[in-house]
């Protein structure tokens, strides 16, 4: 059987940003911004995406006065970035 | 960063890099070790200071100047938190190492009476074991010689009498707190 990639994972932002917060606790929207080089509203609007799909949570709240999002991965997550490493495995296996 | 699609090759490459992204981003976790390491040598050479040129009944309580670290740590654990914009699994448990240690610090040097103040190898066993976890959680090998360093000036401290003793701390700590301290300090320079 041919497995398909998960479409919502398959795509350059979204996929650096699940293996961002794969490997980590808890990480802030600064800091997923620096690391992926997005764009401000190009993030959001695929953290949202990722959100509404239940893979990961977005914790909304204040740091002093200031406004802080921080974003943390979801058991759904993780399990959605597991088989999307096993199927892009199985691709690699079958061209071998 | 572009929505674009991917390969199969690009995709692994990229979760690659990202994962290693997250894993070299080190903490300023330095400053325990300069607070700690300073402290303990203070406290050591007053303690030999009081020993040798004063008639002080217990220069001993010259450790309590290890106090001071606990609210330094606490003060900067409290800062470092606010201020840091990403979590690690390897941050909590580096946080845990040094929580676990400092209660058992303040343990020993609340209770050292009942051990006629002989606290200088114990201290030192207790350096060396969460200096040596630090390096393991951390990857960083001098922090894993600094524990071993330790764990060596434990053993000579217990064959040697009281007033040695404390300089073989003094030593130890240099060495084995302070210079991995400082080198990790000057790789965190680096990194930023």
């Amino acid at each position: 059987m041919f497995k398909t990639l998960d479409p919502l994972l398959h795509s350059q932002l979204r996929l650096s940003i699940m293996s961002l917060l794969v490997s980590v606790e808890q990480a802030d929207f600064v800091f997923i911004k620096e690391k992926t080089e997005a764009t401000a509203g190009n993030l959001s609007v695929q953290l949202d995406k990722l959100s509404n799909a239940g893979y990961i949570e977005i914790i909304k709240g204040y740091r002093g006065k200031k406004p802080h999002t921080s974003c943390r991965i979801t058991k759904n997550g993780i399990e959605a970035f597991e088989n999307y490493v096993n199927v892009l495995k199985s691709y690699i296996n079958i061209k071998k | 960063m572009e929505n674009k699609n991917l390969s199969d090759k690009e995709s692994l490459e990229l979760i690659t890099e990202m994962i290693n992204t997250a894993k070299g981003n080190i903490q300023n976790s330095y400053i325990y070790f300069l607070i700690w390491g300073w402290l303990v040598i203070l406290a050591c050479l007053l303690n030999y200071g009081l020993l040798k040129f004063t008639d002080m009944e217990h220069p001993e309580l010259a450790w309590s100047i290890l106090i001071i670290g606990f609210f330094l740590s606490g003060w900067y654990g409290y800062k470092l938190g606010k201020s840091s914009q990403v979590k690690t699994y390897s941050d909590r448990i580096y946080g845990q190492i040094w929580f676990a240690f400092i209660i058992s610090y303040f343990i020993l040097l609340f209770f050292m009476k009942n051990i006629n103040y002989n606290i200088n190898p114990l201290i030192l066993i207790m350096a060396g074991g969460s200096t040596y976890l630090s390096g393991i959680t951390i990857k960083f090998r001098p922090l894993i010689y600094g524990g071993i360093v330790l764990w060596i000036s434990a053993i000579i401290s217990f064959m040697l009498p009281g007033d040695l003793q404390l300089l073989t701390s003094a030593g130890g700590i240099l060495l084995g707190y302070l210079v991995p301290g400082y080198i990790l300090k000057y790789k965190n320079g680096k990194n930023v």
